[in-house]
């Protein structure tokens, strides 16, 4: 059965990851359908966080609801769900490392693309998007991404020695 | 001059939970508090338990590192000083 031969900690990364693509896709749609900018209309983009929020807490029951029954179908569920061994936690450290590699390109590409748009006339990238909405918008996706990034790190290694 | 060492680690869990009555996976796991992939992946050769595990693991099967674990090297030698 899908899932029978990986650990909690396993199925939790196949979670997140499947939750980060939802939540980037949710977060990317909401953005088109902004009317204007931060400094304009403020609380539309106040009222996307709140509404990412409210769907990340949703997404998050239904997908360990489901686990849960999987786990109980599959016969997984006398596992102790709690239990993280030596191999999780060298796995999680590794995920970890390249999530602070990840989320420090991020800043360093957030901030060059800032930096460059106030200096370079004529620069070709965002150029009509404002700086502060543009820190907004990539830091939310930075953040996903170094989930996203840290998550498939950790199922690789998983995966590696299933 | 350094010698670069690295090895390939194997092990004779399997053969050893097999004498011991059978022992599953499942059974190991919970008895050394590890989940039963970890045990799976070391009996794989694919992960090296740490030292703890190792010894208690010796414990278990009333056996030696040296006949639980076995460590062939290939040493590979650098120009570095």
């Amino acid at each position: 059965m899908f899932l029978k031969n990986s650990s909690f900690s396993e199925q939790t990364a196949w979670i997140t990851i499947a939750f980060t693509i939802f939540i980037a896709w949710y977060y990317g749609n909401g953005i088109t359908e902004l009317e204007g900018f931060f400094s304009t209309h403020a609380d539309q983009i106040v009222w996307l966080w709140i509404s990412t929020l409210i769907v990340s807490i949703v997404f998050a029951v239904i997908a360990f609801t489901v686990l849960t029954v999987i786990r109980k179908v599959s016969g997984d569920d006398d596992e102790d769900v709690s239990l993280v061994d030596e191999r999780d936690q060298e796995i999680e450290d590794k995920a970890t490392a390249w999530a602070y590699f990840t989320l420090s390109f991020c800043i360093m590409a957030l901030l060059i693309h800032v930096f460059c748009q106030g200096v370079i006339p004529g620069y070709p990238f965002f150029s009509d998007v404002p700086p502060l909405d543009f820190l907004i918008h990539g830091l939310m996706f930075s953040g996903l991404l170094v989930e996203f990034v840290a998550r498939v790190s950790q199922i690789y290694r998983y995966r590696m020695a299933a | 001059m350094t010698k670069k060492v690295k090895g390939i680690i194997s092990n004779q869990l399997r053969k050893k939970r097999f004498e011991k009555d059978e022992m599953t996976q499942q059974e190991l796991a919970k008895v050394l508090g590890v989940t039963r992939q970890t045990i799976a992946a070391i009996e794989a050769g694919k992960y090296s338990p740490s030292l703890e595990v190792a010894f208690c693991l010796t414990d278990i099967f009333a056996t030696t590192l040296d006949e639980l674990f076995q460590w062939q090297a290939n040493e590979s030698e650098s120009d570095k000083d």
